[in-house]
């Protein structure tokens, strides 16, 4: 059972009260619901009908819902607070689908997406060296750093280009809904920080209403009906575009990754002993999105994906507990009931929907620093991070050049995410070449026990990227080894230190001619130390089984063998 | 590698020590707390001790019985937790008095 942090009042499997758990899946739904503007912008981009229109939002709507259920629920879903939104990696591929072949093929290749997502969840264990902290710090950083577009644009007001003329008035609907949010996340205890983001929602959105820039409902909002039965299509399904069949793919992929992000954003939030990502989770999750993704495909909607925002909105609230993402699965669906609430999502001022960004970005860029810095980092890892997070900042600073890019390429490039994600994905892998999970020193009694451990064990875990805490409970131990069975003459002269790395455990065994020790169940007296050479080993050896998490006498062929353990 | 420093605290005689007390330095300890001090009460300031080996506990188990035997006392203070840990694991907590400060410590012992 994960350790509970200081700053969440609810974990995962918590149970909130009733009233509780309600208002903040209305929170969580209302926020996912204002995202349907991605696939009404890729229906309008592709030129589809009212009807089809219809048709794609509706099932979005549902399949979204039905995917957040799956993915709370403990199982067979991941059981964490994801909540799903419109998935905008898929806004490439809808865009190019619908305009080349209409809903047949966009459900066509949504299931080729949503088939790679899959395959890859099978894999998520065996991902694990593709995968480690670092690189899920970049997708989590980036996370962040691609919602600042979005979010700018809002904050602004801008729709476009940047025009002098720069309405202020949004900026202020903004900041203050921000400085609520923050506010009330950072000052405040109890319901009112829990429902932090709609007050600052709902204050945001008066003042929009005053300052007169909340959006006017138009004509037809009247006629929408508040209750109707919603209705799903079988557009049919399409795979005649082969030039189209690699977008879908790494649609899929990066759908994939950014499920794993946020995933791991959700874990590191609610485990203050986080120490890695759970994998078998996180492939839980995304075979849960994949359900939704297929469902939505064969009705002829647009796909979904975790949100980061609600990541976002979790931390404000405090709350990870999956029920809260249950109720808000199972509203998101209600709402597919309601035309008329759906309509009233659409109007919500953008300034509002912005402040709620930036706080989520400003979260998910510092939880992806905090991933990145929990190992220790190599010159390796150093430039792993360094260019990846340059390499997708390159794409948001100068987004011109994706533009000379081959088309098939340009979903993946254009991302910020993506882009910054697979590059260190693939220096992650190039780095490792050439490292070795063991290493080994020789010491001396010439040699100072401290400094030859921790220079060793320090230049190793930075080559291993090992934790931090782990290296540094380590190193005086194995230096207090080292000093007794060359002070003591136990080992002769010198010996053998041999780290081994293998992300579930960091081994240091000390190796060395001569007369193996014996480790006593109880603590023997102190005043062993005052005696020969043997009672020291004794009483030193008590000392270091009870200071590393295992300790194990042996030998290696003719020479004796002691293994400190230190869980990982 | 390691810094000691001797204070007289009216009828306590504080030895700070910095550094890191293993083999090699401990010798260095041992001996100044023979020479400085043979009898009364004596306070082992470990706050910026950053390591301490089983070569270091026995130099502070010494000077207990050094002092003890003199009719003195021996108390130490500001342990830092990795510290703390080998006090407690060496079962040196339950033989020495263990101060969270050298304040805290005066106060008693003065």
């Amino acid at each position: 059972m994960p350790r509970k942090p200081t700053n969440i009042i609810y974990s995962a499997n918590e149970k909130p009260p009733a009233g509780t758990v309600l208002i903040l899946g209305v929170q969580h739904a209302t926020l996912a619901l204002l995202f349907i503007v991605y696939p009404l912008v890729a229906a309008a981009e592709a030129g589809l009908s009212f009807d089809d229109t219809q048709l794609f939002i509706t099932s979005c709507i549902i399949f979204m819902g039905i995917a957040t259920l799956l993915e709370c629920l403990p199982r067979p879903g991941a059981g964490m607070l994801l909540v799903q939104i419109p998935n905008m990696a898929h806004m490439p591929l809808a865009v190019q689908s619908l305009a080349a072949g209409g809903p047949a093929l966009y459900a066509g290749m949504s299931l080729v997406a949503a088939i790679s997502q899959l395959t890859l969840s099978r894999f998520m264990r065996a991902l694990r060296a593709v995968f480690p902290p670092e690189v899920c710090g970049v997708a989590v950083t980036m996370l962040g750093v691609a919602l600042a577009d979005p979010a700018l644009r809002r904050v602004f007001g801008i729709s476009g280009a940047i025009t002098p003329d720069l309405d202020l008035r949004y900026a202020l609907v903004s900041s203050v809904t921000l400085v609520i949010i923050v506010g009330l996340a950072i000052f405040s205890r109890g319901m009112l920080r829990l429902f932090a983001v709609a007050i600052g929602a709902a204050i945001g959105w008066i003042l929009a209403a005053y300052l007169g820039v909340a959006p006017e409902p138009n004509a037809s909002f009247a006629t929408l009906p508040y209750i109707d039965i919603p209705h799903l299509g079988w557009p049919g399904v399409s795979f005649f575009s082969w030039a189209l069949i690699p977008a879908a793919i790494i649609t899929g992929v990066l759908s994939a990754v950014d499920m794993v992000g946020t995933v791991v954003s959700m874990q590191r939030m609610d485990d203050a002993d986080w120490r890695r990502a759970d994998l078998d989770q996180a492939g839980r999750a995304i075979q849960a999105n994949c359900l939704g993704d297929i469902g939505t495909a064969i009705t002829g909607g647009f796909a979904s994906a975790s949100s980061s925002a609600a990541v976002g909105v979790a931390f404000a609230t405090g709350t990870t507990a999956w029920r809260v993402g249950a109720v808000s699965g199972i509203l998101i669906i209600l709402a597919a009931f309601s035309p008329r609430l759906i309509g009233v999502l659409t109007i919500i001022p953008s300034p509002v929907i912005g402040a709620i960004l930036i706080y989520a970005a400003a979260f998910l860029t510092v939880a992806g620093m905090e991933l990145i810095l929990s190992r220790r980092l190599s010159d390796r890892r150093i430039f792993t991070v360094g260019l990846a997070i340059l390499t997708g900042l390159a794409v948001a600073i100068l987004p011109g050049l994706v533009g000379l890019t081959p088309e098939w390429a340009q979903p993946i490039l254009e991302s910020p995410l993506s882009i910054s994600t697979a590059v260190a994905i693939v220096l992650n892998l190039v780095f490792r070449i050439g490292i070795r999970q063991e290493a080994s020193r020789e010491v001396t009694t010439a040699d100072n026990p401290f400094t030859v451990a921790t220079e060793f064990l320090e230049y190793q875990g930075d080559l291993w990227g090992a934790r931090r805490d782990v290296i540094s409970m380590a190193i005086p131990v194995v230096a207090e080894g080292v000093e007794m069975l060359l002070d003591t003459g136990v080992a002769p002269g010198k010996l053998e230190v041999r780290a081994h790395f293998d992300e579930e455990n960091f081994d240091v065994a000390l190796l060395y001619e001569g007369e193996p020790i014996t480790i006593p169940d109880h603590r023997p007296s102190p005043e062993d130390l005052l005696g020969d050479a043997h009672a020291v080993a004794r009483f030193v050896g008590y000392m270091l089984s009870k200071r590393a998490d295992r300790l194990v006498l042996g030998t290696d062929g003719t020479r004796e063998k002691l293994t400190l353990r230190f869980e990982h | 590698m390691i810094h000691i420093d001797r204070i007289v605290e009216g009828a306590v005689v504080v030895t700070a020590v910095k550094g890191r007390l293993d083999s090699s330095s401990s010798p260095k300890l041992e001996e100044f707390l023979i020479d400085a001090a043979p009898s009364g009460t004596v306070l082992l300031d470990f706050a910026e001790l950053t390591y301490i080996s089983s070569a270091g506990l026995r130099v502070v188990l010494k000077a207990t019985k050094l002092l003890r035997g003199a009719g003195g006392t021996l108390a130490v203070c500001g342990l830092i937790p990795q510290v703390h840990e080998v006090f407690d694991v060496s079962g040196f907590s339950s033989l020495i008095p263990i101060h969270p400060s050298r304040e805290a410590a005066l106060a008693t012992l003065g």
